[in-house]
């Protein structure tokens, strides 16, 4: 990507205006958030708008709630919504250009969404509490927020990513470690069982160890590679010409282990980042239809 | 001389770019610094990692660091010769640089070397090791557990409560998982019913039906014929007609208790029907309830007939049965109650009457001048006034003493006309003309007999014909002047001859509006005389309420402004009709509520329910 953006920009630098200009807005990347001059943003927004008026205008006795006429509708709205939302599932797996183009869908898809918010609290009513009709409204805000997390990071992350993979493929990454527990493994032949086993140790260490938790803080703490950096640090200026060379080139290994080490493990961060908003948000929204039937059903079956 | 060095990628979809630079230099610097010549950013090669020299005219020499070997055309060393012309394959870690003789356009002659980096490894199993799916449950699974527990704990397990207690007189305490369907806090009357769903909701999929509600609401009546209501019901707009479609295609009855009383709206009391509720029907309700004797109303503001209190025509007709009749306030309509009263006279602080209190203060308590609560005393709740009376209300000044025994007065009795006939007679009867000064025995007269026998014989006269004086005694009590007549309509006897006095009874009334309710209690902020002027009435027949102008000084419909105070029908009327306060003004007292301020309906201090 960064490789032929580098070239368009020499290729420009030797055309005229007029051809840049045409170029440069051809090439502008469109997101969903500017699909067709944000329009199903503007669409949300008049949405929420007309039915925040709506329900401050429209006297609800006692008070306003999910049954009233204006809570019907609400719920109803919400609903459909929610079950065409969730159709992005599918509708994601079929790529179509044009004005019902994957794009658009998506575009709709978080910008209604987020509309959501509105629809649904509203029908609540304001009216919370410890029931299944509250816990369909905190899954579909759960829903919500993840998704927002999701977009977020999709446009901050990528970026990052790639400045921290410095042109380098995952696979090349894993090469890197590979190669250097390779070296790791030729280069301790001489220690003794001691040192041995440290370097083993450190060989044993891979940038996939630690769960989840690791995975998104990024904080990797004792590893065995930096365990045998702290140990071979120690044993540097032994005296004996030999075992210092030995230690000093173990020590090097042990540096860049730990460096490539870190490399994937940020590219781990951000990829995690990147990725763990969808564990929950697609969850979230099967549990979210769940409870919404269970809301509908119960709302009817005392009625 | 110079090298070109071509650093050769692959997209992801295959495709190839090289990017080519020239280096004019006999001796290009390999390593990850980005002061090398040849860069090759991988951690698994050093900063500085080998050297290649021109060293022929199309022969290089690979020298790298120390203790850093490359593998150069499959053999590990530190320093190797390179032909340009038979090629040569040095490999740095993942990285391959291929030497040969340049082949592109003005690369003729040149040695190229070309970069690219070797990737043996499997990128979809890369690919996936670095994906998230390894660390956390995958999404299928996670949806489906939660799809499950959902439908179980917040469905199945419901319906199940549901059945499982069906037709159970009274549930057992504790948990009932239908009760996690519950929509919102129960209204403080409804709360003991908390974890009985079915108490109301009977029937599944069937709204709360009014069966339901009067199995413990036993006593409620009904507003009206449910036929009148049904043809008070004004014509329904698009939207509202829209909405009843909707409501009986999904069964769900018009008109039912829980189309006014909307339960889990929050704990506290039941909140009240809306004013439009009433207004429906009330507005314009004789266009389509033609022979109702009921006048339009919608807002107590803006559109409510002139009061038409009940008054008292007749205490007493030809049966002795009071006769009432229902007068509007306009009308200016007189009362009669069989009492002559005139407000005026006694309300005045310069006329006898302030004189007397004056004088009686002291004894009763009065001050300069007689005030409205020296007479008029509130009963026990404070809602109305306990009825005046003679003996607690009159009788300190207007005295029915004739006669003084010993130390003790001798009083008329009130009440029984007849009584006070006989007393009267039996007191002329039983008592003898007062003795002349000249006939008792010490007396001092003139001399000689003459007048001394005068005076006997008069006097003889006077007691003879004492008992006939009682006559007219009792006329004079039952005419213009007399104790009685002076507060009492007198009932003359049938001839001339006669003296069957008789009185026309007194009733008071204690409600006027009944229909309405009004409180004296929540108005007791407020002075007697901002509504009632009594002290400009000479006529006991002078009805002294209010018009409905007065309280609207004070009280607006729906929708006030400034400091008036909210009133919509509830506070004065009751839907269900019977004689007990309306809602609001109930629900108010039962909990005690003080006003912060003159919005909340003034001072309410009222009485608990079931005062009349």
């Amino acid at each position: 990507m960064a490789t032929r953006r580098a070239d368009v920009g020499t290729d420009l630098a030797e055309t005229d205006e007029v051809e840049r200009s045409t170029v440069s807005t051809g090439a502008r990347h469109e997101g969903v958030w500017r699909y067709r001059g944000s329009y199903w943003g503007k669409m949300a927004l008049g949405i929420s708008v007309t039915l925040i008026i709506a329900y401050v205008l429209i006297d609800v006795e006692p008070r306003h709630n999910g049954g009233s006429w204006l809570g019907y509708t609400l719920g109803t709205a919400g609903g459909g919504l929610i079950l065409w939302l969730t159709m992005l599932g599918v509708r994601k797996r079929a790529m179509t250009p044009g004005r019902w183009s994957l794009k658009g869908w998506t575009s709709a898809h978080v910008y209604l969404g987020l509309s959501l918010v509105v629809i649904g609290t509203l029908h609540t009513g304001f009216q919370l509490g410890w029931n299944v009709h509250t816990l369909a409204w905190v899954l579909m805000m759960i829903v919500i927020v993840t998704g927002i997390f999701g977009i977020t990071v999709y446009g901050i992350l990528p970026r990052q990513l790639s400045s921290n993979r410095d042109e380098t493929t995952e696979a090349q990454m894993l090469e890197t470690v590979t190669d250097i527990d390779r070296q790791l493994f030729d280069t301790a032949q001489p220690l003794d069982a001691d040192g041995a086993a440290v370097i083993q140790e450190a060989i044993d260490e891979t940038p996939f160890d630690g769960g989840i938790g690791q995975r998104l803080s990024g904080k990797y703490r004792g590893g065995g590679t930096a365990r045998g950096l702290a140990d071979f640090r120690a044993r540097s200026s032994h005296g004996d010409r030999s075992l210092d060379e030995l230690y000093d080139r173990l020590e090097a290994l042990l540096a860049r282990k730990q460096a490539a080490l870190s490399r994937i493990r940020r590219h781990l961060r951000i990829k995690a980042l990147l990725q763990i908003w969808l564990y929950i948000h697609v969850p979230m929204t099967f549990a979210l239809l769940a409870a919404l039937s269970a809301h509908i059903v119960s709302v009817f079956f005392y009625w | 001389m110079s090298f070109v060095v071509k650093y050769r990628s692959r997209t992801s979809g295959g495709r190839e770019i090289i990017r080519a630079k020239t280096v004019d230099s006999d001796t290009l610097k390999i390593g990850r610094s980005a002061e090398c010549d040849i860069v090759l950013s991988d951690l698994g090669v050093t900063l500085h990692h080998a050297t290649i020299q021109l060293s022929g005219k199309s022969q290089v020499t690979i020298v790298t660091e120390e203790n850093l070997p490359v593998t150069v055309n499959g053999r590990s060393t530190t320093r190797a010769d390179i032909s340009a012309v038979r090629g040569g394959t040095v490999r740095i870690g993942p990285h391959r640089l291929s030497i040969g003789i340049g082949d592109g356009e003005g690369e003729e002659g040149r040695i190229a070397i070309t970069v690219d980096r070797e990737e043996s490894a499997d990128k979809v199993k890369a690919h996936r090791m670095f994906s998230l799916a390894g660390v956390v449950p995958g999404k299928r699974i996670t949806s489906w557990v939660f799809v499950a527990l959902i439908l179980l704990s917040c469905l199945a397990f419901p319906i199940y409560s549901y059945y499982s207690s069906k037709g159970v007189e009274q549930r057992a305490d504790g948990f009932h998982a239908d009760t996690l369907w519950v929509s919102g806090a129960m209204s403080d009357g409804h709360a003991n019913l908390a974890n009985d769903c079915q108490s109301c909701h009977v029937e599944a999929f069937v709204s709360v039906r009014d069966s339901a509600c009067v199995e413990c609401h036993t006593d409620i009546p009904d507003h009206a014929e449910a036929d009148l209501m049904a043809t008070a019901e004004p014509e329904l707009g698009f939207g509202r007609s829209f909405l009843r479609t909707v409501a009986t295609a999904f069964n769900r009855p018009e008109r039912s208790c829980a189309s006014c009383h909307v339960e889990h709206e929050g704990a506290g009391r039941m909140a009240a029907a809306p004013q439009q509720f009433c207004a429906d029907c009330h507005t314009d309700l004789d266009t389509r309830l033609t022979e109702t004797s009921l006048l339009n109303a919608h807002d107590f503001g803006s559109d409510h007939p002139e009061f038409r209190p009940r008054i008292m025509t007749r205490p007493a007709d030809e049966n002795g049965m009071a006769r009432y009749r229902r007068v509007s306030i306009d009308d200016e309509p007189q009362e009669n109650t069989g009492l002559k009263f005139p407000h005026e006279l006694h309300l005045s602080d310069t006329n006898g009457v302030a004189r007397m209190a004056q004088r009686l203060s002291d004894e009763y308590g009065f001050g300069e001048a007689l005030d409205c609560a020296d007479c008029h005393v509130a009963t026990p709740d404070g809602t109305r006034f306990e009825p005046i009376s003679m003996e607690a209300n009159c009788q300190m000044c207007h005295s029915l003493a004739f006669d003084r025994i010993g130390g003790t007065v001798r009083t008329l009795r009130h009440g029984e006309p007849e009584m006070v006939i006989a007393d009267i007679r039996a007191f002329y009867r039983g008592t003898s003309p007062r003795r002349p000064i000249d006939l008792s025995g010490m007396e001092r007269r003139r001399p000689g007999d003459d007048s001394r026998a005068r005076t006997v014989g008069r006097y003889q006269f006077a007691a003879r014909t004492r008992y006939a004086q009682a006559d007219s005694a009792i006329r004079a009590v039952f005419s213009r002047d007399g104790a009685c007549f002076d507060c009492h309509e007198v009932e003359r006897p049938p001839t001339r001859a006669s003296l069957a006095f008789d009185i026309v009874p007194v009733r008071q009334i204690s409600r006027y509006m009944h229909d309405g309710w009004f409180d004296h209690a929540a108005h007791e902020t407020e002075d007697c005389s901002t509504c009632h002027v009594a002290s400009e009435s000479e006529e006991a027949s002078d009805v002294l309420l209010p018009g409905i102008e007065t309280c609207r000084d004070c009280h607006a419909g729906a929708v006030a402004g400034g400091n008036e105070i909210v009133s919509t029908c509830a506070m004065c009327h009751s839907y269900h009709a019977d004689d007990a306060a309306p809602y609001l003004v109930r629900a108010r007292n039962n909990r005690g509520q003080r006003p912060r301020s003159v919005r909340d309906y003034g001072g309410l201090a009222i009485n608990p329910r079931g005062d009349r």
